[in-house]
């Protein structure tokens, strides 16, 4: 860092100063252009919702008010919802992270003889899939209808993070170590549990973190294979009360005045604290993961 | 076991008869004679329903719901959904041979279609008719036919076969009947001694003074003559002045008139009345946001903090505009009557008859107990029901009316009035169905009383019965287009081939009127691509339909 600084100090030249200003430039307005959206969220989420409605804010709240946070969590639905998004997204992390783990280490096995060809199996079904309808009789006939199965398992095994993880495991840990392994007697589990699992942490994070914000995030599953609203997790509440507010004006007739008024202000007030409830969790998880996430997803992408 | 069991059952009757009388003690007053159970036992239904977002925060636990059922003696093992995504969920369901009894459809675009009904009814025979049924149970469906026979007709398929219940206004008027309707600011015209426009001349001088004469009096030029908004309910400003000219509909591109079907976009009138927005346009005296901005930002310039600017604007009810609870703001406005276009022609598309186009209530093949679900249903076509659940409960969304009141028409004497509550859009609200299931109901919004002043946001829906009511006489002289029940193919050509006229129509009109298109120059090249894509092929298919509807 400071040799930089000092050789920066001697050599730079004007055409190196105009340069980086210009790279400076651009990072500024990339940060503005990424950061002002969410700030104006932020914003908006803290503003009553008559200076909402009036266009009254840019970036700053404008009449301060906790209005919109406070009928998120009236709506009881919320909260279960809240308490469902955070069963689904663990067991569905838990389960798919073991999975899809379980399933990287045996592909990156060299002496494992039908890998490639079930490499090439795995790699089919990112292309091709059953269809929506077929799998959903297929869940139905499984039993797994109005579970939490029908939400964690179908996705629990991802091709693309299994060959993300095969490759981590292949470049990373060195083979000699396995044959260590099998010099102290142990065998495949073994190795597993002792050896390749301490030394894959940034690609179990990265595997976490994919399943994590995966489940937090997906919906058509839940809206497909649920029917309690006990079990809905937030987002099917969420997309219910942001996005069913755009109305379908050609069907006017059978809606009244009450109910039209009730979505617009509806969608004012709550759209942008639901949006902040609904992304504080993600936003928390994310800094202790980064260093991991970005590591492990460099290593695993070399030499595929 | 057994014993387990016993207690059970006793703690359940227990808890029944206690709820009973719970219910019984609170609806002492109620105006609605008692309701038989529909069946001895509790009978149960497996349902499809949607969960509205607004008005309940669980439809398992909603009050309305737990009184029906204590009521009916139904109980409905609910297949809950919410609105976004429930017409995939319910093509999955009905696909899969996995459905349940009796489904009920949303509102709006998760409704069953036309198209719907013919395939899961004629052609596939999962609904069941329900002819029979409603013949011989159901008592408040028939009423309601007998008002508006209509009604029975715009229900009926092609085969004879009724396979489903529609969400319907019977007739009267309702607000929704006209959504093209332009609010102009009646204390500018005060404030400069005009009188309310009734020509499209008129008009541009009215527009002409408000732009220029300081209206507002606030000594700067801030006032935007005309405004209005895309993709809402006929918020775009040419709507209304099209229909100076000739017959223009924002939702579907062709009219019915004497038995022939033809489109609206390829008229003389509709190129004279091109010709006359882009003049305005070209003064400044159309808001040139209003062809790109949405509802919120037309609201957000309508209720503007330091001085009213807005002179008039385009959409289907003034809260899409302005803030009501702001009396002063609200009071500024009023919606004008349709103008004589140069050619003399003047009207507005409003909805004389009331038309079936979403169908909410279904029975299934797989439903044992037909004949209660359809009463059950029809309990939703009586007042009571329709009362309880689109209002809520007694003595909290409502309440008899003061004696001496009238309706909203001001002539009918009021039966009920609305509640503190009602108005209360709190987002925990759990009271009522609301549209969650609406069906043929009778006209009980018009038994609600109506007093003090009608700027009074309570009273907001009476002011916009008023401000339809007078537009009555100017209804186009068109007929409605019935239900056509287009089979499966005819009604696939018939959406492929609409979604790209319309949006040509649309960018064609905006085209024209920003001047990106010459109206005289280009006005073959546009005729020219209507026909590209479609559109001879489009009416002909929609008049064979009508001729064979007809005969």
């Amino acid at each position: 860092m400071k040799n930089s600084l000092v050789s920066n100090r001697i050599r730079s030249s004007r055409i190196d100063r105009v340069y980086q200003s210009f790279i400076y430039i651009f990072l500024a307005v990339v940060t503005v252009v990424i950061l002002y959206p969410l700030i104006y969220v932020v914003s908006c989420s803290f503003s009553s919702a008559e200076s909402l409605v009036n266009g009254q804010v840019f970036f700053l709240p404008v009449n301060f008010s906790l209005q919109g946070y406070q009928a998120v969590f009236h709506n009881s639905q919320v909260w279960t919802g809240y308490l469902n998004s955070i069963l689904y997204t663990s067991a569905g992390t838990l389960i798919g992270t073991g999975i899809t783990l379980l399933g990287a280490f045996v592909l990156s096995r060299p002496e494992f003889p039908l890998r490639k060809f079930i490499t090439v199996l795995f790699m089919i079904t990112m292309i091709f899939n059953g269809g929506l309808l077929p799998t959903y009789i297929l869940i139905n006939n499984l039993g797994m209808y109005n579970t939490i199965w029908a939400l964690v398992l179908p996705g629990a095994f991802s091709v693309w993070l299994a060959i993300i993880g095969r490759t981590f495991i292949k470049s990373t840990i060195p083979e000699e170590l396995f044959e260590a392994t099998c010099l102290d007697g142990g065998n495949y589990f073994q190795y597993l549990l002792k050896v390749v699992l301490p030394l894959s942490k940034p690609i179990i994070a990265v595997l976490a973190l994919n399943f994590a914000v995966g489940q937090w995030n997906s919906y058509f599953s839940a809206l497909v294979y649920l029917k309690d609203t006990a079990k809905f997790p937030l987002q099917i509440v969420l997309r219910n009360i942001i996005i069913s507010n755009i109305i379908d004006y050609s069907s006017i007739g059978s809606l009244d005045v009450k109910s039209l008024m009730e979505r617009q202000y509806i969608s004012e007030l709550l759209k942008y604290s639901l949006i902040i409830v609904s992304s504080v969790p993600m936003l928390i998880l994310y800094p202790f993961l980064q260093k991991y996430f970005i590591k492990g997803v460099m290593v695993g992408s070399l030499k595929g | 076991m057994k014993t387990r069991k016993l207690v059970a059952l006793a703690v359940a009757v227990l808890m029944l008869t206690s709820m009973a009388s719970t219910i019984a003690a609170a609806t002492e007053a109620s105006p609605f004679p008692p309701m038989e159970p529909l069946s001895p036992e509790k009978v149960t239904f497996t349902a499809f329903i949607a969960q509205q977002p607004t008005g309940m925060t669980d439809i398992t636990t909603n009050t309305f719901t737990l009184w029906l059922e204590s009521v009916t003696n139904v109980h409905l093992d609910m297949d809950v959904v919410q609105t976004d995504g429930m017409k995939d969920k319910l093509t999955l369901m009905l696909a899969s041979n996995d459905y349940p009894e009796i489904i009920l459809a949303g509102a709006g675009d998760n409704a069953f279609k036309i198209a719907d009904l013919v395939k899961y009814g004629t052609d596939e025979g999962i609904l069941i008719p329900l002819n029979d049924l409603i013949e011989q149970y159901g008592t408040n469906i028939k009423a309601r036919w007998a008002e508006n026979p209509r009604i029975k007709e715009q229900m009926t398929a092609k085969d004879g076969n009724i396979y489903a219940i529609p969400s319907i206004d019977s007739g009267g008027i309702s607000h929704g009947n006209v959504g093209v309707k332009l609010w102009m600011n009646q204390q500018w015209l005060d404030n400069l001694g005009l009188d309310m426009p009734t020509t499209t001349e008129e008009f541009k001088n009215v527009l002409i003074a408000f732009k220029t004469q300081d209206p507002n009096g606030n000594g700067i030029a801030d006032e935007i003559p005309l405004t209005g908004a895309i993709n809402t309910w006929c918020g775009d400003p040419y709507i209304f002045l099209l229909n100076a000219f000739d017959y223009y509909d924002p939702y579907t591109p062709i009219k019915l008139k004497d038995d022939v079907i033809s489109l609206c976009a390829n008229t003389e009138g509709f190129k004279e009345g091109l010709k006359y927005i882009k003049d305005l346009y070209e003064n400044d005296l159309i808001d040139p946001a209003s062809l790109t901005q949405n509802e919120q930002q037309m609201s957000a310039i309508g209720n503007n903090k330091d001085a009213v600017i807005v002179g008039a604007a385009t959409c289907g009810h003034m809260a899409m505009f302005i803030d009501i609870t702001n009396l002063d703001l609200s009071k500024q406005y009023d919606n004008i009557f349709p103008l004589e276009g140069s050619n003399g022609y003047r009207g507005i598309p409003y909805t004389t008859q009331p038309s079936a186009s979403d169908f909410q209530f279904a029975i299934t093949d797989k439903c044992e107990n037909p004949e209660i679900a359809i009463q059950w249903a029809d309990l939703f076509c009586g007042e009571e029901v329709s009362v309880l659940g689109s209002v809520g409960v007694q003595g909290k969304q409502w309440d008899l009316a003061d004696p001496g009141t009238f309706g909203m028409d001001g002539i009918t004497t009021a039966k009920y009035k609305y509640g503190e509550a009602y108005y209360d859009s709190s987002a925990d609200a759990n009271d009522a169905w609301g549209w969650a299931l609406k069906l043929i109901q009778p006209d009980y919004k018009d038994l609600f009383q109506v007093d003090g002043d009608i700027y009074d946001p309570s009273n907001y829906e009476a002011r916009l019965w008023q401000a339809t009511a007078k537009l009555r006489p100017y209804a186009a002289d068109v007929q409605q287009i019935p239900n056509l029940w287009l089979s499966g193919d005819d009604s696939a050509r018939i959406s492929a081939l609409e979604t790209p006229l319309k949006d040509y129509i649309k960018t064609s009109i905006v085209e024209f009127i920003t001047g990106k298109k010459d109206i005289d120059a280009d006005w073959d090249a546009y005729i020219n691509g209507l026909n590209k894509l479609g559109a001879e092929e489009y009416i002909a298919l929609y008049q064979a339909a009508y001729d064979a509807l007809e005969n």
